[in-house]
C-alpha cells in the first residue's frame, strides 16, 4: 500500500531528471527520448505489479464499499 | 489521391458504425448483459477521451516546434493515474457514495450543498470548455481540407464553416440520442462509452499505423531513425525547465479537473477495481500514442514543403508517399479523437447546466414548490437536450468568431489552466475538513479572474478583447497590473506567468479564507463524509424526524424517478422499517437515503433543496456533531450499538402501535359490522314479511299488485342470498378449502369480461375508463374467473366511490420485476392515510353511504383470492385518487 503511494513520487523523481542537464546537444535529445520511454514502460510494469497485489490483498475491502451505491 | 466524396463516404460510414455499436451497446445493457460492457478494458479506453484532436494531431506540430514538451502532456496524467491510491480512490469512492453527477456537483456537495459553487465551478467549466469544442471542430474541418486541397475541386472557405456546422449537428445528435437516454446521471451511458471505447482503438491503431510507415516505410528502421532524429531540428530545441514542471502539473491536474475526464473517471466508473487495472493500462496508452510522434514529427519536417502545417504531419505525410489507405485511416483517427472528446465533453457539460443553473431556476420559478403535479423528468431530460445543443452552437459560434484562427492552436493549454482552478476547492476538500464554503468561493473567483485577465483574454491577440496598450503597459498604466506581467514578474512565458499566479493565488485565497471562517454545520457533515470516506461510508444524518408527509415525497419521488422505481424505493424502506405498503416512516435515514437517490438525477443542491421544500428544515443535531467530532473507535462502536438497539426498540414499538391500532380499529368495525349485518339481514326480512302477510290477507288485491309484492318478496330474498354468498365465500377462501381451476387466458379478455359485467362498457354507468391495450397483451395460467371478480370488484368499487364530477378509471399494466402489475386509479378523493390500512380487513366499509349497499367483504375477497393466486393486493398511494394495484407473479404468467 505503501509502495503505492511512493511509486508516483519516484515517477516524478526520475522524469524531472532531464532537468538537471545543464547543456543539452542534439545526441543528449535522443537520448532523453529513450530515457523517458524507459522510465515509463518501467513505471507501468510497476504500477501493473502492484495493482494485482493490492487488487489480491485488498478485494475483500473494496467489495464491502461497494454495497452502499445499491 | 483518394477522392473527396470516397473520404466524405469513408467518414459518414464510420459514423454510422459508431451509432451502431452504441444501439447494440445500450441494447445489451438493457437486456441485462451487461457483461464486456462493465470491463476494467473498456473503462481504461473510455480514458482515452483525455487524448483529443488537440493531441492526435498537435503533438507531431507540438514535438516540430517545441521538442520533448509535448511528453509532459501525458507525463502528468501518467503520475497522477500511478499515484491512484492517492487520489482518484478517493474520489472515486467519493463519487459512489454521495452519487456525485459532475465535477461541480462534487464541489457544490462537499461544500454544504451549496448551489452557488455549483454555478461558478458550472460557468468556469463552461468558458474553459467551449473553446476547446472549437478547437475540435477546426481540427476535423482542417483535415478536411487537406484531401479537399488536393483533389481537384476548389475548396470555398464557406464551405469549411459548412463541414464544422454538419460535424457539430452530428455530434449533438448523437449526444442527445445516448447520452440522455437515462436521467440518472449517474448510470452509466453504456451506448456513449462503448463507442468511445472504440474511437480509443481507431486513434491508437491509427497512430501506431502511421509511425510505422514512417520508421519501417520512410526512413530505414530503428537506427535510421535514431540518426535522423539527432540530425533534425528537433534535437536542437533546448529544455524549459519552468514549462516541464508547469505542463506537467497541469496535464496532470487535467486529468481529473476538465470535466469531460471526471465524466469517464468517476461518474461513469462501474467498479472501483477497475481503476487499479487503468491505473497501469492508462499510461501505457498514453505512451503508446506518443512513442511515435517524434519520428513523425522529424519525418515531416525533413519530407514536406517548409512552411507546411506541421499539426498536420500525421495526414500530409502518408499522402505526399500517396499512400491513401493510411492517410484515410488516420483521417479517421483524428475525426474519432474529436468527436470522442466533443460527445462526453457535451454529455458533462450538459449534466452540469441542467442540475446546477435549470432546475434550480425551474423550481424557483414553481412557486407552487416541489409537489406541484407534472413530471419533472420531462423537464430535467429537456434541459439536458437543449444545454447539449447549446454548448455545440456556443462552440461553433466560437470557431465561427475566431475564424478558425491561430489562436485555437494554444486554446488547449488555456483550457486546462482554467479547469486546473478547481483543483485547491478539490484537494482541500477531500484531505482537509477545516476547508470552508467561503473559501472555495474565495479562491475560485479570484483564479477565475486571474486566469480570465492574464491568460483567456489575452490570448485573443492584442486589439481584440484587451487593447494592445492594456497588454503593454497594464489599465491605467500601472504598469505591475500588465496581464502578462503581474506584479512586475517580467519575462516568464505567459502560460507559466498565468499559471503560477492564478494557482498561487486561488490556493492563497482558499486557505485564508477557509482559516479566518468557520464551516457552517452541514459543511462539517459533509466535510467529515468526503475526508473520511473510507471511515464511515454511511452518510450522517441532517434531516429532523418526522416533519415530512411520506405521500408527498412518494409523489414527488416518482417525478423524478418515474413511478416503478420510486415505489419500489419506498416499499423497500417500508419493509426494512417492518411495515407493509408503500409508506415508510419519514425517519432521517430515510430522508438521507432518498435525498441521495435523487442526487443521481438531478444533483446533490437540487435534490437537497427538493426535500427541504417538503420536509420544512434542515438541521445539524447535536448528536450529529458528536458522531462527527468523536473520532475514538470506542465511542463510535458504543454509540453505533446504542444507536442499533433503539433502532431495534423503535421498530418493535412501531409494530406493537401499529397492531395495537389495527385491533382496536377492527374491534370498532366489528361491533359496527355487528350492528350493521343485524340490520342488513333484518331489512330484507321485515319487507319479505311485511309483503307476505299482505299476500296472505288481502284477496282483493290487484293481479299488477300481486307481481309487484311477490318481486320485492324475490328481490329480498336474492339480496339476503348474495350476502350470505359472499359471506360463504370468504370463509371458504379464508380456510383455505377453495380448489382453483386454473386455465390459460389473456389478461385483456379478463379485464374486458370485467368492464363488460359492470355495464360500464355501454356507457349505462357514468365511470369512463381509460386502458391500454397495448400493455395489457399478457398472456396468463391462473384461475381466470377468480382474477376476474377481483377486477369486477375493483372496477364496481370506483363506480361507486369515486366522487369526481366525472368520474376516470385509469387501469395500467406495467411489468415491475418478476411481477405483472394492474393498477386501478380513479379520480376521486381518494382514501384517507388513517383508512388505508384497515379497508382490507373483513366489514370494513369506510363510508355509510346507503349508494353502496355492500356489506364491506369486497376487498376482503379480493384480498384472499389473490393471495390464494400466488399475487397480492395493495393501495397505492399518492397517486391523485383512490389506486388499488394488483400483482400476479410473471412466472405464472408466462407459464403459458
Amino acid at each position: 500500500m505503501d509502495a503505492a503511494r511512493l511509486l508516483p513520487i519516484l515517477g516524478l523523481f526520475l522524469f524531472m531528471m532531464p532537468l538537471l542537464r545543464q547543456t543539452g546537444g542534439p545526441a543528449a535529445t535522443a537520448g532523453i527520448v529513450v530515457y523517458i520511454f524507459a522510465v515509463w514502460f518501467v513505471l507501468i510494469i510497476l504500477a501493473g505489479l502492484l495493482s494485482r497485489r493490492l487488487h489480491r490483498a485488498n478485494g475483500a475491502l473494496v467489495e464491502d464499499g461497494q454495497e452502499d451505491d445499491g | 489521391m483518394i477522392p473527396f466524396d470516397i473520404l466524405v463516404a469513408v467518414c459518414v460510414a464510420y459514423v454510422v458504425v459508431l451509432f451502431l455499436v452504441a444501439f447494440f451497446a445500450e441494447r445489451r445493457a438493457s437486456a441485462g448483459k451487461v457483461g464486456w460492457l462493465r470491463s476494467p478494458l473498456v473503462y481504461t479506453l473510455s480514458l482515452s477521451v483525455y487524448c483529443t484532436a488537440w493531441t492526435f494531431y498537435g503533438a507531431v506540430g507540438y514535438a516540430a516546434r517545441s521538442g520533448l514538451e509535448f511528453l509532459t502532456i501525458y507525463l502528468g496524467p501518467t503520475l497522477v493515474l500511478v499515484g491512484w491510491w492517492w487520489m482518484l480512490r478517493k474520489l472515486v469512492r467519493i463519487g459512489k457514495t454521495q452519487r456525485i453527477t459532475s465535477i461541480a456537483d462534487l464541489i457544490s456537495s462537499r461544500y454544504g450543498k451549496s448551489n452557488t459553487l455549483g454555478v461558478i465551478v458550472t460557468l468556469l467549466a463552461v468558458v474553459g470548455t467551449t473553446p476547446y469544442i472549437a478547437l475540435q471542430l477546426q481540427s476535423v474541418t482542417l483535415s478536411f481540407s487537406v484531401f479537399a486541397q488536393a483533389d481537384s475541386e476548389a475548396w470555398q472557405p464557406t464551405d469549411l464553416n459548412a463541414t464544422a456546422l454538419w460535424v457539430a449537428a452530428g455530434l449533438a445528435l448523437f449526444t442527445v440520442l445516448f447520452g440522455t437516454r437515462n436521467l440518472d446521471a449517474n448510470e452509466r451511458h453504456h451506448g456513449v462509452v462503448t463507442a468511445i471505447a472504440v474511437e480509443a482503438v481507431v486513434k491508437l491503431v491509427a497512430l501506431l499505423a502511421v509511425g510505422i510507415f514512417v520508421i519501417w516505410g520512410v526512413a530505414g528502421g530503428l537506427g535510421d531513425m535514431a540518426d535522423r532524429i539527432a540530425a533534425s531540428p528537433i534535437a536542437e530545441t533546448q529544455f524549459n525547465g519552468g514549462r516541464w514542471v508547469g505542463l506537467t502539473f497541469l496535464a496532470g491536474a487535467a486529468i481529473f479537473t476538465l470535466p469531460r475526464m471526471f465524466q469517464v473517471l468517476v461518474v461513469e466508473n462501474a467498479d472501483e477495481r477497475h481503476l487499479a487495472t487503468a491505473s497501469w493500462a492508462f499510461p501505457l496508452y498514453l505512451c503508446l500514442m506518443s512513442l511515435f510522434v517524434v519520428p513523425i514529427a522529424v519525418i515531416g519536417l525533413a519530407t514536406q514543403p517548409p512552411g507546411s502545417n506541421p499539426d498536420l504531419f500525421v495526414l500530409t505525410v502518408p499522402l505526399s508517399f500517396d499512400r491513401d489507405g493510411l492517410a484515410t485511416l488516420a483521417f479517421l483517427g483524428g475525426f474519432s479523437s474529436a468527436t470522442s472528446m466533443v460527445i462526453v465533453a457535451a454529455i458533462a457539460l450538459s449534466t452540469m447546466v441542467s442540475n446546477h443553473i435549470v432546475m434550480p431556476l425551474w423550481l424557483s420559478w414553481q412557486n407552487t414548490g416541489a409537489t406541484v403535479s407534472g413530471d419533472v423528468r420531462k423537464v430535467v431530460l429537456t434541459a439536458r437536450r437543449i444545454s447539449i445543443a447549446g454548448v455545440l452552437v456556443l462552440g461553433y459560434l466560437y470557431f465561427r468568431l475566431t475564424g478558425g484562427s491561430a489562436a485555437l492552436a494554444s486554446i488547449g493549454l488555456i483550457s486546462f489552466t482554467g479547469v486546473a482552478q478547481v483543483l485547491p476547492a478539490l484537494i482541500g476538500g477531500i484531505f482537509w475538513r477545516g476547508a470552508t464554503k467561503r473559501g472555495a468561493v474565495a479562491g475560485l473567483l479570484v483564479g477565475f479572474f486571474l486566469w480570465a485577465y492574464t491568460l483567456f483574454l489575452p490570448s485573443f491577440g492584442a486589439g481584440s478583447v484587451m487593447s494592445a496598450s492594456l497588454l503593454a503597459d497594464g489599465p491605467w498604466g500601472i504598469g505591475w497590473l500588465r496581464p502578462q506581467g503581474l506584479f512586475g514578474v517580467a519575462g516568464m512565458d505567459p502560460l507559466i506567468h498565468a499559471m503560477f499566479w492564478s494557482m498561487s493565488l486561488n490556493s492563497f485565497a482558499f486557505f485564508a479564507v477557509s482559516l479566518s471562517g468557520f464551516p457552517s454545520p452541514m459543511e462539517r457533515l459533509q466535510g467529515a463524509q468526503f475526508v473520511n470516506v473510507f471511515e464511515h461510508s454511511s452518510a450522517a444524518q441532517s434531516w429532523t424526524h418526522g416533519m415530512a408527509e411520506a405521500e408527498d415525497l412518494l409523489m414527488m419521488s416518482q417525478r423524478i424517478l418515474g413511478p416503478d422505481k420510486a415505489q419500489a424505493l419506498f416499499q423497500r424502506a417500508a419493509a426494512a422499517q417492518g411495515k407493509v405498503g408503500f409508506l415508510p416512516d419519514t425517519t432521517p435515514a430515510f430522508l438521507e437515503r432518498l435525498e441521495r437517490e435523487l442526487a443521481g438525477s438531478v444533483g446533490a443542491a437540487t435534490s437537497h433543496a427538493m426535500v427541504g421544500q417538503i420536509v420544512g428544515r434542515s438541521s445539524v443535531s447535536v448528536e450529529d456533531l458528536m458522531a462527527v467530532a468523536d473520532e475514538t473507535a470506542q465511542m463510535m462502536e458504543y454509540s453505533n450499538q446504542l444507536e442499533a438497539k433503539s433502532e431495534e426498540l423503535s421498530r418493535t414499538a412501531r409494530q406493537l402501535r401499529e397492531a395495537n391500532e389495527k385491533l382496536t380499529e377492527l374491534s370498532i368495525q366489528k361491533d359496527a359490522f355487528l350492528s350493521q349485518i343485524s340490520h342488513e339481514l333484518r331489512t330484507p326480512m321485515t319487507s319479505i314479511r311485511a309483503f307476505s302477510e299482505i299476500l296472505m290477507d288481502g284477496g282483493d288485491l290487484s293481479e299488477a299488485d300481486m307481481t309487484k309484492y311477490s318481486s320485492i318478496i324475490h328481490e329480498e330474498a336474492i339480496r339476503l342470498t348474495r350476502l350470505l354468498d359472499d359471506l360463504l365465500d370468504l370463509s371458504v377462501l379464508e380456510n383455505g378449502q377453495v380448489t382453483l381451476n386454473a386455465q390459460p387466458g389473456n389478461l385483456t379478455d379478463l379485464i374486458d369480461r370485467a368492464v363488460a359485467a359492470t355495464g360500464s362498457l355501454d356507457g349505462s354507468g357514468n365511470l369512463r375508463i381509460t386502458r391500454s391495450r397495448a400493455t395489457e397483451d399478457v398472456a396468463l395460467v391462473t384461475d381466470t374467473d377468480r382474477l376476474c371478480q377481483v377486477f369486477i370488484n375493483l372496477i364496481a368499487n370506483a363506480q361507486k366511490y369515486c366522487d369526481a364530477d366525472a368520474p376516470q378509471l385509469w387501469i395500467k399494466v406495467r411489468q415491475l420485476g418478476p411481477n405483472v402489475a394492474v393498477d386501478f386509479i380513479d379520480n376521486g378523493n381518494g382514501i384517507p392515510k388513517r383508512s388505508q390500512d384497515i379497508i382490507f380487513e373483513k366489514f370494513s366499509r369506510l363510508s355509510d353511504r346507503n349508494a353502496a349497499g355492500g356489506a364491506g367483504l369486497g376487498l376482503a375477497i379480493c384480498r384472499e383470492i389473490m393471495s390464494k393466486l400466488g399475487g397480492g393486493i395493495t393501495y397505492l398511494p399518492g397517486q391523485g385518487g383512490a389506486a388499488f394495484q394488483v400483482s400476479l407473479p410473471l412466472a405464472k404468467a408466462k407459464a403459458a
